[in-house]
């Protein structure tokens, strides 16, 4: 456990503070040498796509960033952003930023990556006829132009002020989209590039795609960080995981992604090497505050907040692969603080309050929270609350809690991005979502949303810092329309020999050209 | 008073040499349903008319297939879009989208799920005779028949393995069993049916994997082919295909990774093949015909290929149902196996409510088990001469 506490810390740390003005880490490492070796990764998805611009997925997204670099990216393995491909950004006015790209960076045919490759990109995504379901991705739907300014220079102009650059370039989705080949993207169609060989600037080349089997990738010799460390990638689907776990001991594989608990003490015994980072999906408790709900008191809400014992889950049912999260922004989230814990377990204090609850309540889940989901239902129903647990697939359980029918759910939400000012504020807390049922627990207040407005406008880093502080402490200690639970860890399983794998807390598998396979 | 006696004797004896000269009641049967049928003479079409009528069986059960396809057309559609939650929600996740419900509902309308359900149905029943099966809503927009393309092969020659694997474990096993009926031989085997047809196996095929490819490794785990292997497609399916284009090595891996998968259903399979097999060998064991031959002392093997020969039709019925049965319900398997046949096809699209590939898959998977069920109708005719009587009949 010591090991994903340790992460966590660093994780904190990065999150305090976006590593935009450092330079890429990645690029320092650029000694000459060989690929050697095949990497099998067993993994348990399909890319479904080539085409970048077509999916939602992380892991078409995960294919796709190992053939093609983005402007900017999240190194592992916090969420802290820092420039790929990109240099540098310049605010030219309110509403103005020009991106300088670095020079001399190949794509896998021999072109040199220009300014004319990054308008294309986006033009792309914008397109009404690409129909691309990444075009609103953050706030894209805020950005008015990419303009070609010099052959190395991209002006992206803005409809509203996106802030200064640190703020902006998230909303820019620069870290979400990978850059294409106008030459030779703009000569496919969109069915060709559905299939085609990918043609990006990334440490490997395509090579073969068997959907629902594997794809095949080889190593960018002149890519712009230094030739990767494994000739060959092969990405092999495996939906199941017994099986995956079963490939990885039998030596058939190299590395396999994702592996939960039940495995984890097998592969441990079996001398695999694991990799744990801690998430970005944050586990809650939302509690319906809609009137005729129990939730609509406060003070039941707060007896909610000291009566799980979340210890015991991220212990006994996680195994210690999940951290016990107290505060509504999560570990290495934008706002997250380490110092603040507000609430501390304490059954005396919930019971007072829980005990006067009468009305029955059904708690709805997915499967996948079904043990912590009945083991906070028991520990509820030891105050004298009559809980029960709704076990339903994720489609079911999604409609149902956007409808606003529900009292209790044991629900999820990401930051992928890093971001908490932008989606993920917007989706659970503005007022303004209520009426597109967005808001889930029916929670809002426009108290809270002006401050967050305040919030937006804010460019001193240390006044910006105080109002996102007291916004999260509002929002956790004050309001409390969840129970924040725990963040699940991200668990990479491999064998000894694959060196200088890092994980990333967003579950993407990044900088694949530092691993080395030492056998 | 009818007459006298001489005269009845006359009557009689007219009767009787009427009677003498008229054709047979069956022969005399048929010759009527044939002047019934055709208006030319039917001694032209004696030779065709057992064609005919089979062929009118096949074209009237092509025609029930239709109407199936209509209905279960229909009842897909319905439970797809009664189900809650839908393709664009889960597409979009708890997405990063500063306005997610926006972009939901803009996606939505770019897919065609905006507009009114008899609309999306009419569109649905187009895509289904044109062949198209429309595209997927969530692989970036891949063709279904595509995907289909890719699958069905795959399926086809896993449950072929199946099959076979199947038939080998239950014709030893329920010859045994009716030759030594209640000895422990008898036991042993419709013990092993009972097992095989109650064992999960999901649960086997962990086991064989553990056994089999990671304790002892003779087969891979899972997967289709070796990674470094490729075979040129003509089928699609890649054993066929690499004994076609003479791909040993292709061959050999394919074969190596149908093997697990394989034995897995093919011992469900031969769980209930050896019930069935056994007790319709039971069945033709204490007939006469075979005592007539011990009788003239002919040898075991040739009295056992003669019970075969007449307890097969039945089971051939029962073969034909789980051809269908295999088509659709090796989604645990392929999933298990990492083989990406027509359930796994079916667990990904109704994982990610992708409608037209549930669809699309449904109402082929429909067609697939009518026409299994029709071969087998066809063969049980074949080879039992009754049935096909039956047919002939009009029965």
């Amino acid at each position: 456990m010591s090991f994903l506490r340790s992460a966590v810390k660093h994780l904190a740390l990065a999150g305090a503070s976006l590593a935009l003005l450092a330079s890429a880490a990645s690029a320092q490492d650029s000694a000459p040498r060989e690929p050697k070796g095949t990497l099998t990764i067993g993994w348990a998805w399909d890319p479904g796509t080539m085409d970048p611009q077509m999916h939602r997925a992380r892991f078409t997204q995960i294919i796709s960033h190992a053939m093609r670099d983005k402007l900017y990216y999240l190194p592992p393995p916090g969420l802290g952003l820092a420039p790929l491909v990109a240099e540098d950004v310049e605010q030219v006015d309110d509403t103005t930023y020009d991106l300088k790209l670095r020079q001399g960076v190949k794509f896998h045919n021999g072109d040199e990556l220009t300014s004319e490759d990054v308008v294309y990109t986006f033009e792309r995504l914008w397109d009404p006829a690409t129909k691309s379901p990444r075009a609103s991705m953050g706030n894209m739907a805020n950005v008015e132009s990419a303009e070609v300014v010099d052959r190395y220079t991209v002006r992206f102009k803005t409809k509203v002020p996106f802030g200064p650059p640190n703020q902006a370039i998230p909303g820019l989705n620069f870290a979400a989209q990978e850059i294409m080949n106008k030459k030779v993207d703009g000569a496919r169609t969109l069915e060709e590039t559905r299939t085609a060989a990918p043609m990006g600037v990334g440490p490997f080349k395509f090579v073969e795609w068997t959907p629902n089997q594997r794809v095949v990738m080889d190593a960018f010799l002149d890519y712009w960080q230094g030739a990767p460390g494994v000739e060959r990638i092969i990405w092999r689907t495996i939906p199941e995981e017994a099986t995956r776990v079963a490939e990885l001991l039998s030596g058939s594989v190299d590395m396999i992604y994702p592996v939960t608990t039940d495995f984890v003490d097998q592969l441990r015994a079996a001398n695999m090497k694991l990799e744990i980072v801690p998430g970005s999906s944050m586990r809650m408790l939302q509690m319906n505050v809609r009137e005729g709900s129990p939730f609509a008191d406060p003070e039941v809400r707060r007896a909610m907040n000291v009566a799980i014992d979340k210890d015991a889950i991220a212990e006994h049912i996680y195994r210690g692969l999940a951290v016990v999260a107290r505060q509504v922004s999560g570990i290495g989230q934008e706002g997250y603080n380490p110092d603040y814990d507000p609430f501390t377990y304490d059954p005396e204090a919930a019971k007072a309050v829980l005990s006067k609850v009468t009305k029955p309540i059904e708690m709805l889940t997915v499967p996948m929270f079904e043990l912590p989901a009945q083991f906070i239902a028991e520990q509820l129903r030891g105050y004298g609350m009559n809980v029960s647990t709704k076990i339903m697939d994720t489609a079911a359980f999604n409609a149902a809690v956007e409808a606003g029918d529900f009292d209790l759910a044991l629900a999820f939400a990401g930051y992928g991005t890093g971001e908490f000012v932008g989606a993920y504020y917007n989706n659970h807390f503005e007022c303004s979502r209520l009426a597109t049922g967005r808001i889930r627990t029916g929670f809002c207040s426009e108290d809270l949303d002006r401050k967050y407005a305040e919030l937006r406008r804010e460019l001193d880093q240390a006044r910006w810092q105080e109002k996102m502080d007291e916004i999260n402490r509002e929002l956790t200690e004050v309001h409390m329309p969840w129970v924040p639970l725990f963040i699940e860890a991200e668990v990479w399983a491999m064998q000894p020999h694959v060196q200088g794998f890092v994980g990333s807390s967003t579950g993407q598998m990044f900088d694949l050209h530092k691993v080395t396979l030492e056998k | 008073m009818t007459g006298f006696p001489g005269g009845a004797a006359a009557d009689q004896k007219a009767r009787f040499q009427e009677s003498r000269d008229r054709p047979p009641v069956r022969d005399r049967e048929n010759r009527e349903l044939e002047r019934s049928r055709f208006p030319v003479k039917p001694e032209r079409l004696r030779g065709l008319e057992g064609n005919f009528v089979v062929w009118r069986f096949i074209a009237k059960r092509l025609l029930e297939t239709a109407v199936v396809v209509l209905g279960v057309s229909v009842i897909v559609f319905v439970l797809l879009r009664i189900m809650p939650g839908d393709p664009v929600q889960l597409l979009f996740g708890e997405g990063d989208d500063a306005d997610l419900a926006a972009s939901r509902e803009m996606y939505r309308q770019m897919l065609g799920l905006d507009r009114p359900l008899p609309v999306q149905y009419l569109i649905f029943l187009k895509e289904i005779f044109t062949l198209h099966l429309g595209n997927s809503l969530v692989r970036g927009g891949e063709p279904v028949i595509q995907m289909v393309g890719r699958a069905l092969p795959l399926t086809i020659e896993l449950s072929i393995f199946a099959l076979v694997i199947g038939l080998l474990i239950a014709i030893p096993v329920a010859v045994l069993c009716a030759l030594k009926q209640n000895t422990f031989w008898d036991r042993g085997g419709t013990g092993f049916a009972l097992i095989g047809a109650s064992m999960p196996n999901f649960w086997q095929g962990i086991l064989l994997i553990m056994f089999l490819a990671v304790w002892m490794p003779v087969f891979p785990v899972s997967g289709v082919l070796a990674q470094h292997i490729t075979i040129e497609r003509i089928t699609g399916a890649p054993f066929t295909d690499a004994v076609l284009t003479g791909n040993w090595e292709g061959a050999r891996s394919a074969f190596m990774h149908l093997v697990l998968p394989a034995t897995t259903l093919g011992t469900t399979l031969s769980g209930q093949f050896v019930r069935v097999l056994r007790s319709s060998l039971l069945e033709v064991k204490h007939q006469e015909f075979v005592h007539a031959f011990r009788a003239r002392g002919i040898g075991e093997p040739t009295i056992v290929s003669h019970l075969l020969h007449n307890a097969l039709p039945t089971t051939v019925v029962i073969i034909g149902m789980r051809i269908g049965m295999l088509l659709s319900g090796t989604i645990v398997i392929e999933t298990l196996f990492a083989y990406p046949g027509m359930g796994f096809l079916l667990v990904q699209g109704i994982n990610a409510r992708d409608f037209p590939v549930v669809q699309g898959v449904v109402v082929l998977l429909t067609v697939l088990v009518v026409l299994s069920n029709l071969i087998a109708d066809i063969i049980h005719a074949w080879l039992d001469p009754r049935v096909k009587l039956a047919y002939q009949k009009g029965k």
